[in-house]
């Protein structure tokens, strides 16, 4: 007989002495030999019910591990939690990162229309004339947008404005150079009418760039639509 | 209430180190709960020997399953048994200490049941050994002889012997005790001619 070990109703029984005595004999035995049967057996003259008390303990340790694998799965859906929750940052970075991205696209639109127009012009003006140099054109004056087109063309309407614009003095920009933007519509003989500073104060600046446009050539009108020039005072 | 139960309660040390290695890899609780209840009925038996107490013991079976919880995560455990039962002891030891009360706990109780020292197995003594112990036995004072040649030779309980011998069960014990001890003396001496 070896390694029987003690279960709670040899225990009963062993007490209540209704085990068999042979049984009992080899209990006895055993615990001469085992220290923690021994130690046990004699815990147990301290108890009544014995028997009762296991079945109640067996019943808490079943419990504690159901506790025990209800929170370890708790912990284990966590981890799947993170991968869910890593994923969905990922996205949320993204997106920000797109409406950002967003933000900043139109104002560059924008700038990428504006600048388009008058290169296209001055693309018409370089065809018009081979030899335009069209730098010199955009450092004067630059239309910015329509594409009625002066009847002059455009190399001679920039030379007309480098000859005959005034410098106002004294200068009072800081910068190298001062834009007035002059907006106005062709009438019926094509000469610029409703002339009105589109950017920046009524100034003298403001005053020459619009004398300048209305005494200037006449303009061949595409369509009834507003024309825009901006004149550039340098320093 | 019975749950559907993973892991079986081990049979063999074998099985006791295949549910130790299960627990250490997987951290699955269900196997040391299997374990565990195996040795549950001596853990509370040692429990209640230092308490006295049946709710102090049963929230002390409950400390030490914790305690193996996290133990058995780091430590190699051999001999599950021994190393429980130490456990077992210690943490009642410390819980006594700790709540300030010292049991004093009688020393012949103790000597009784748990003298190691004298460990006669008396299954593996050869032929003359059997005859020198027959005489030995002989030699022994009654009361010792009359236990002895009952518990021993005739394979009766305490109980049994109590009966029949009239003395107490405590006076059994002692006297199976000292009487063991007496015929290792008396049989080494014969040996040793």
């Amino acid at each position: 007989m070896e390694n029987r070990t003690l279960n709670s109703l040899t225990i009963q029984q062993y007490f209540d002495g209704s085990l068999d005595p042979k049984k009992m004999h080899e209990l006895e035995k055993q615990a001469l030999e085992d220290e923690f049967l021994s130690d046990a057996l004699e815990g147990y003259t301290y108890v009544i019910e014995p028997a009762q008390n296991l079945s109640i303990l067996q019943r808490q340790l079943a419990d504690r591990i159901q506790v025990q694998e209800a929170t370890k799965k708790a912990f284990s859906i966590t981890s799947q939690r993170l991968s869910i929750a890593a994923a969905s940052g990922v996205m949320c970075v993204l997106a920000a990162t797109l409406f950002w991205l967003n933000g900043y696209e139109q104002p560059a639109t924008k700038r990428v229309e504006v600048s388009l127009s008058p290169q296209h012009i001055n693309a018409n003006a370089v065809k018009m004339s081979e030899n335009a140099d069209v730098n010199s054109y955009v450092d004067i004056a630059e239309q910015i947008s329509s594409s009625s087109v002066p009847v002059v063309g455009w190399k001679e309407y920039a030379q007309y404005i480098k000859n005959n614009i005034r410098h106002p003095k004294p200068i009072s920009f800081k910068s190298q150079v001062k834009n007035i933007v002059v907006a106005f519509k062709i009438s019926q003989s094509g000469g610029p009418v409703d002339l009105k500073v589109v950017n920046g104060l009524t100034d003298a600046y403001a005053n020459e760039a619009i004398r300048i446009i209305k005494n200037g050539p006449k303009w061949k009108s595409v369509d009834a639509e507003e024309i825009k020039v901006k004149i550039n005072f340098k320093k | 209430m019975k749950f559907l139960r993973k892991y079986k309660i081990p049979v063999s040390t074998d099985d006791e180190q295949g549910l130790l290695a299960d627990y250490k890899e997987s951290g699955n609780i269900e196997a040391l709960g299997a374990l565990y209840e195996k040795y549950m009925p001596l853990v509370y038996g040692v429990c209640l020997k230092y308490f006295k107490d049946d709710e102090k013991s049963k929230d002390g079976v409950m400390q030490i399953f914790e305690q193996l919880i996290t133990k058995l995560k780091i430590h190699e455990v051999t001999n599950f048994k021994s190393w429980l039962y130490t456990l077992s002891r210690n943490y009642c030891l410390m819980a006594i200490r700790s709540a300030g009360k010292y049991n004093f706990v009688s020393i012949d109780d103790q000597f009784m049941e748990k003298d190691a020292s004298v460990h006669l197995d008396i299954d593996d003594l050869r032929e003359n050994q059997l005859v020198s112990m027959e005489k030995c036995i002989e030699q022994l004072p009654e009361e010792q002889k009359m236990c002895i040649s009952l518990f021993y030779i005739e394979q009766k309980s305490y109980k049994e012997v109590t009966d029949e011998t009239g003395f107490d069960i405590n006076k059994v014990k002692s006297y199976i005790q000292n009487g063991k001890r007496n015929l290792k003396i008396c049989i080494d001496k014969s040996s040793g001619k």
